[in-house]
């Protein structure tokens, strides 16, 4: 029986024909070259992930060496090359002293130069640390830091300030920013930087080099008006600038606690606090102004209307609007006090010029929704 | 017309037969293979020949993992010498010895022969006064002891996470190190190894400083009184998270988790609190002269619960405060007891 005659098949694997149609060998070409462009596509995005570190577990910064033993990536890769001084001016080693190196963080990287503190200029909008060693010709454990934090903002740029400053100094207003040498550190807010000088002790090679730095940051790095809220507390209230506070976030440990100015007229050993926070109608101030008594309230009871006594400290808070402005009392001894600062603010703000009115505006872009703040 | 003819019949019959045959052969293959995909696929981890891998943790891959000692580096404890040994002094020198004598002294903790990593806390590219980092005179005196003891090798290593070698080199440690005795060992390339911390949450697996410890039997930490931006204070306990390679900033996410964490990762032969000075604020970088103070006080003790305790309440000054969150972690893990009170406290007044 010839191939043509048979009935069975006698290979369960093989077809009867010997052969494939010309159709069927296209389809097969055109189904392998579409099996191997998506083979090279998986293959590529494998070896250029857009995260290489999503799936990261420390795993992958280890890296054989020598056959029997692994390492993590030295962390100096991880700092970006420092070749830009951005805005600090250039020249800053002056006679008797050098450049010893420049760097720079951004926000992935902070960690490397402050790990632990990263978070706290993170939470007042940090955008990149400029730094540069300057160290003495003539003793090299001598040595001066200057790290300038870009925080893109005035405002956040005094609230980190008025942060690391220490209780009880009061620093130096000028039209353009605040300053102060605190023994070995020299600090500064000027514009949008939170710039500080560390020196390596307080020896007199050292504070002659920080008031000499102190005049060279002041005229190369460019400053800004002190916002609004300077002109509130100290031009109208009298209160000392070294008492002022801000922050850009979490406030009275409330979510709603976004762009806060405070004060503290009794020093940081009171709990008196005083606040205020602009906002851009008096709708949103009436809002906000509800939400933060809300947020005391969890944390105390009402007293009467418009007071409320915290649960553990025993103190009175109290929150209320005025136009497109949220103005408070926290940590008060008594109603007496409340009534009393409230009565500040208030006589403030309706003293207060139509220009510094129009200034008093929040620092912080509200979002697209443009309600209260809860963003 | 055509008739079939009886042969042809015939081979349909069987043809039939082998067909049902064949189909029937090829039908238990096709569901055996099925059924073993199926099961390999499917059936839990840990079932013979099972490929299932839920998280994707199967498929990465495995590096071998080292393991410190079982009960770490710890010695036995004793049932009457004090739990904490307190010194007060100006003389950094005095001090540590008279806190290390005060649980037992040095001879308790180190015998001849031994190789000890000491760990001190070099975190930051800062000088030594502004507190941020461990003073080297304490480190001196300790390497002084500990060589005094015996040990045929002191090993002093931590991996900051900036360039190990400024850190080093401006803190005073490296000097101070060398000039003691001791082999200062800067992390590199093949000194870290995957550790498997049993019990760990974020540790369980991750890269550690491992080449000091290689042949190591003792281990003492020597950390700073330090404020923390996010944990409120580090110390002794947090002082090991200077042993951890990898992304480690990540934990900061949990740090008090973290530092629980490292409690439960090395049971040291002791630890000493550097209390000669006090980083109160501003920490833990630090930076102005006016965010330090004089602590003049050392603190030794086999349990750096207990020691942070002592210097969150007498150093830091924070007994009104209660203790961050991470010694309760810590001491639900049975690593440690912050409630120093109830145990025996030497304190002495020297220099």
């Amino acid at each position: 029986m010839d191939d043509e005659d048979r009935l069975l098949i006698r290979d369960g694997f093989r077809h009867y024909r010997r052969r494939y149609s010309l159709t069927e060998v296209r389809w097969g070409l055109v189904t392998l070259g579409l099996m191997g462009a998506l083979t090279a596509w998986v293959v590529w995005k494998g070896s250029h992930p857009v995260d290489p570190d999503l799936f990261s577990d420390g795993t992958a910064l280890l890296k054989p060496a020598d056959g029997t033993s692994s390492l993590p990536a030295p962390a100096p890769a991880r700092v970006a090359p420092a070749v830009d001084r951005g805005p600090l001016p250039p020249n800053l080693a002056g006679a008797g002293w050098h450049e010893d190196k420049m760097t720079q963080f951004d926000a992935d990287n902070l960690y490397v130069k402050i790990d632990g503190r990263a978070d706290y200029f993170k939470s007042f909008g940090f955008r990149r640390l400029y730094g540069v060693l300057l160290v003495s010709d003539k003793d090299p454990a001598t040595t001066v830091d200057v790290e300038l934090y870009d925080l893109g903002a005035v405002a956040n740029a005094l609230g980190a300030y008025g942060g690391e400053r220490a209780p009880g100094i009061s620093p130096q207003v000028t039209d353009s920013g605040l300053q102060h040498v605190d023994r070995n550190a020299l600090y500064l807010a000027r514009g949008p930087y939170y710039i500080r000088v560390i020196g390596s002790d307080e020896t007199t090679a050292v504070t002659q080099k920080l008031q000499v730095l102190g005049e060279a940051l002041t005229a190369g790095v460019k400053g800004e008006s002190l916002p609004w809220a300077f002109a509130l507390f100290v031009g109208q209230m009298g209160i000392d600038p070294g008492k002022i506070a801000y922050f850009a976030e979490n406030a009275f440990s409330q979510a709603a606690g976004r762009d806060v100015w405070t004060v503290r007229p009794g020093g940081n050993s009171d709990d008196l606090e005083v606040f205020v926070i602009a906002r851009n109608s008096a709708a949103d101030a009436a809002k906000l102004a509800t939400k933060l008594r809300a947020g005391f309230l969890e944390m105390g009871e009402p007293i009467g209307a418009s007071l409320v006594k915290d649960r553990f400290l025993g103190t009175l808070a109290a929150v209320r609007s005025t136009e497109r402005w949220v103005i408070g009392v926290h940590g008060a001894a008594d109603d007496s006090v409340v009534t009393r600062e409230l009565g500040r603010l208030k006589d403030a703000f309706s003293k207060a010029s139509p220009e510094l009115k129009q200034r008093a505006r929040p620092a912080v872009v509200p979002s697209k929704k443009g309600d209260n703040g809860d963003h | 017309m055509t008739t079939e003819s009886p042969d042809i019949g015939a081979q349909l019959i069987e043809h039939r037969g082998q067909e049902r045959r064949l189909f029937l052969k090829q039908a238990a293959i096709v569901a055996g293979v099925t059924a073993g995909a199926g099961y390999v696929s499917l059936a839990p981890p840990g079932w013979p020949l099972s490929l299932r891998d839920p998280d994707g943790e199967r498929g990465k891959p495995q590096t071998p993992a080292l393991r410190l000692p079982p009960g770490g580096f710890s010695v036995a404890p004793h049932a009457t010498l004090p739990y904490l040994g307190v010194a007060h002094g100006s003389r950094i020198g005095p001090m540590v010895r008279a806190a290390v004598d005060a649980i037992g002294g040095m001879g308790r903790f180190v015998q001849r022969g031994d190789v000890v990593v000491v760990k001190p806390n070099v975190a930051f590219e800062r000088p030594a006064v502004l507190g941020a980092t461990t003073h080297p005179e304490v480190l001196t005196a300790l390497i002084h002891l500990v060589r005094e003891a015996g040990a045929a090798e002191v090993r002093v290593a931590d991996n900051p996470i900036e360039s190990p070698q400024s850190c080093f080199a401006r803190t005073g440690i490296q000097q101070a190190a060398v000039a003691a005795g001791a082999r200062v060992f800067l992390p590199s390339a093949g000194e870290f190894e995957m550790l498997n911390v049993a019990g760990a949450t974020w540790i369980e697996r991750w890269p550690f400083f491992w080449r000091p410890f290689k042949g190591a039997n003792k281990v003492i930490g020597v950390a700073p009184v330090k404020d923390h931006n996010l944990c409120r204070a580090s110390m002794t306990t947090k002082n090991w998270y200077g042993l951890l390679g990898g992304r480690r900033n990540q934990f900061h996410q949990d740090i008090h988790g973290i530092i629980a964490d490292l409690a439960l990762m090395l049971r040291p032969t002791f630890v000493l609190l550097d209390g000669s000075r006090v980083l109160f604020r501003s920490g833990p970088t630090g930076g102005s002269l006016s965010d330090v103070k004089l602590g003049n006080t050392v603190v030794a003790s086999t349990d750096s619960l207990a020691a942070d305790a002592f210097g969150w309440e007498s150093l830091l000054e924070r007994k009104s405060e209660a203790l961050p969150a991470y010694f309760a972690k810590a001491a639900a893990r049975k690593v440690g007891d912050p409630d120093w009170r109830a145990h025996h406290v030497k304190e002495v007044q020297v220099g």
